[in-house]
């Protein structure tokens, strides 16, 4: 069984179509790659599984592994869809002033608690659990203190993304360029934390402009997204031929 | 009647302070062409002056949090045996000790028509002396009962004495019935390195409304911080004047309003640096929902031999509504030439993507609004440095939240 599937999805925004009929299985344990050029709807595609407010759905259908069935989400809550096991890690990490992370991040693990009927956490023990987390990604204590991404450096709201994503600990992991603007250290180390939680049980989304990410994690499957469409899918080869061709020759072959 | 003949008939002969009941007999109410008035328009919220009716006041029930000192006040009038802390009343014995002391502090709110109208009134003058440093915070609870007189009005003076150090809180409660018109004063006079706060938490009855003036004299390395906590009310309007009157003389004013339905709150502060090397700073937030109204009115004045002067004024205001709107009006008054003045003042909605981001992460989009106002609003509430006194005010700040509605 598939831990997502999605058929024949078009969505668009402000009256806009930007996906234009897209199909995409993903079953426990796969890592996939959506890459294509700029303004071919890849982030699209991922706030739209996330359930962004600002996308309307128009057609197709996205189906969920919730408890061992397929549900179609596509209008559930963007909430909703995070209790059932979605995660979204932001391409820009929306900063909070005047809440903590560890409040927020306490706050989103007790709702996911809650849904799943399991014990609540007290502060202390969440923190606890949290400092467990954090060698994983070089962060240090100081981040749970500080409110949510602000003042951080692009590197640190990205290492955040991934703190909050192993704390939530998703069935399926969105990540929406979350290797843009890294430095190499600081790619190795978001690398680290996907690869830490990566399992036969859960699975991995990853958008991304650059082949460099799919040096540090390997995809089972590349997807080339262009015009709102999937036009080509392959192994992680296809990421080395695109890195040596650019999308031009997939782009003609595709008319 | 109009309003100057209903006060003139039940005040004069027994004014407390015949000249300010000759200034509020001239002026009347403040009406809208009063620029510190022009948002408010006051003589719609006046019930006829009748003191006559004054009720009855004693005490239901009496809850004493053992972290305070607590002093009670009902419909204005200090009830003795339930307070911990002697308040004396203001007269002509004691009343040079306060008042004779430093003429300045009468040119306080002078010409502010309310306020003179407070110290037209004999009844309820009280005076509070602070000596030392506190072990623990104050809280001055004001309770209103709906029995009440359709009028109630009180003056706290409060010498904070040289080198004391002392956090009041000022409660104001209300049965939800009541419905009276509540007209006050606070004014301190903090001698040298006297340290003093003071924190209004007004939760009153939907059918209230408050006016409350706070003065503050603030002598050399004294150090004055009030706090204004609206939350409830139908009209609050707080009329603040503070002048920093000595060397090293700081303080700070911030306030809070939190308004749903047709409330309005209306705010005008008045920092006064009269002698170099003085500091001021202040924070004020408003959140409106519904129909609601928040205004402030900030000005601050640096007079010309008050160099080196540093003084900064923010005023946010965050709309969960269509129909709440907000008014800001910063000024700056400088006649002198070498100071640090900031002030600012932004109106906006709760931001889209912020609540999307909590989504994203499992929480209801209900409850995300509501932790975003929330943090907004502590920003105040962060500020306030003793300890005991801070967890109040979040407590009392958390059991009121205005209910957030979605849109």
């Amino acid at each position: 069984m598939s831990i997502l599937k999605v058929e024949n999805l078009k969505a668009s925004v402000e009256g806009n179509e930007i996906l234009k009929g897209i199909n995409l299985e993903v079953k426990p344990g796969e890592i996939h790659a959506i890459m294509g050029p700029n303004g071919s709807g890849k982030s699209t595609l991922s706030k739209v599984i996330a359930g962004h407010p600002d996308y309307e759905v128009t057609d197709g259908s996205i189906e969920l592994n919730i408890n061992g069935k397929m549900q179609d989400i596509a209008e559930l809550e963007a909430y909703e869809r995070a209790r059932d096991g979605v995660f979204l890690g932001f391409q820009y990490p929306i900063e909070v002033p005047g809440v903590t992370n560890i409040g927020f991040m306490r706050e989103s693990f007790n709702a996911l608690c809650e849904h799943q009927g399991a014990d609540l956490m007290d502060e202390e023990e969440f923190r606890t659990f949290v400092k467990t987390k954090l060698p994983t990604l070089s962060m240090s204590e100081e981040f749970l203190d500080r409110a949510v991404n602000e003042g951080f450096s692009g590197g640190e709201k990205k290492k955040n993304e991934i703190l909050q994503m192993l704390i939530m600990n998703p069935r399926l992991a969105l990540l929406d360029e979350t290797d843009s603007g890294l430095d190499i250290d600081a790619l190795k180390i978001v690398a680290n934390g996907v690869n830490s939680m990566k399992s036969k049980f859960n699975s991995f989304i990853l958008v991304t402009h650059y082949q460099r990410l799919l040096d540090y994690i390997q995809p089972d499957f590349v997807h080339v997204l262009y015009k709102g469409k999937i036009i080509k899918s392959g192994g992680k080869e296809l990421a080395l031929e695109l890195e040596k061709r650019g999308y031009d020759w997939l782009i003609e072959e595709s008319k | 009647m109009s309003i100057q003949e209903q006060v003139k008939s039940a005040l004069s002969g027994n004014a407390f302070d015949e000249a300010s009941l000759e200034k509020f007999i001239e002026s009347g109410l403040p009406t809208k062409k009063n620029e510190l008035w022009k948002y408010t328009n006051i003589e719609k919220y006046w019930p006829e002056f009748d003191l006559a009716s004054q009720a009855p006041t004693e005490l239901s029930s009496v809850d004493k949090d053992p972290n305070f000192s607590h002093i009670f006040f009902v419909n204005g009038q200090f009830q003795a045996n339930e307070s911990d802390i002697a308040v004396e009343v203001l007269n002509e014995s004691n009343r040079d000790r306060f008042l004779g002391a430093k003429s300045q502090l009468k040119e306080l709110l002078a010409d502010e028509p309310v306020f003179n109208l407070v110290e037209s009134q004999a009844k309820n003058q009280y005076l509070l002396e602070l000596n030392g440093v506190a072990d623990k915070p104050v809280i001055i609870h004001n309770v209103y009962s709906s029995k009440v007189a359709k009028h109630s009005s009180a003056h706290l003076n409060v010498i904070a004495n040289a080198n004391s150090e002392t956090t009041i809180i000022e409660s104001h409660t209300s049965d939800d019935d009541a419905q009276s018109f509540i007209n006050n004063a606070t004014s301190f006079y903090l001698k040298g390195n006297a340290q003093a706060t003071l924190i209004k938490m007004q939760t009153l009855g939907a059918q209230t409304v408050q006016v409350q003036n706070i003065r503050a004299l603030v002598s050399r390395d004294a150090n004055f911080e009030s706090f204004t906590i609206d939350i409830g009310a139908k009209l609050s309007r707080n009329n603040i004047s503070i002048r920093l009157d000595g060397e090293g003389a700081n303080c700070c004013a911030h306030g809070l309003y939190t308004l749903q339905n047709d409330q309005q709150s209306d705010t005008n502060s008045f920092i006064h640096h009269n002698r170099p090397h003085t500091e001021s700073s202040q924070l004020y937030k408003g959140i409106m929902n519904d129909k609601s109204h928040g205004i402030f009115t900030g000005l601050i004045r640096v007079e010309k031999d008050a160099q080196l002067i540093n003084s900064d004024q923010l005023n946010k205001n965050l709309l969960l509504s269509k129909g709440a709107h907000a008014h800001s009006r910063p000024q700056l008054e400088i006649y002198a030439d070498d100071v640090k003045c900031a002030h600012g003042s932004t109106t906006g909605q709760m931001s889209d993507d912020q609540v999307f981001y909590f989504e994203a992460r499992g929480v209801s989009r209900e409850k995300a609004q509501k932790l975003l106002a929330q943090a907004f609003a502590y920003d105040v509430i962060l500020k306030i440095k003793n300890k005991t006194a801070r967890i109040y005010a979040q407590n009392i700040l958390e059991q009121n939240f205005i209910a957030l509605k979605s849109e």
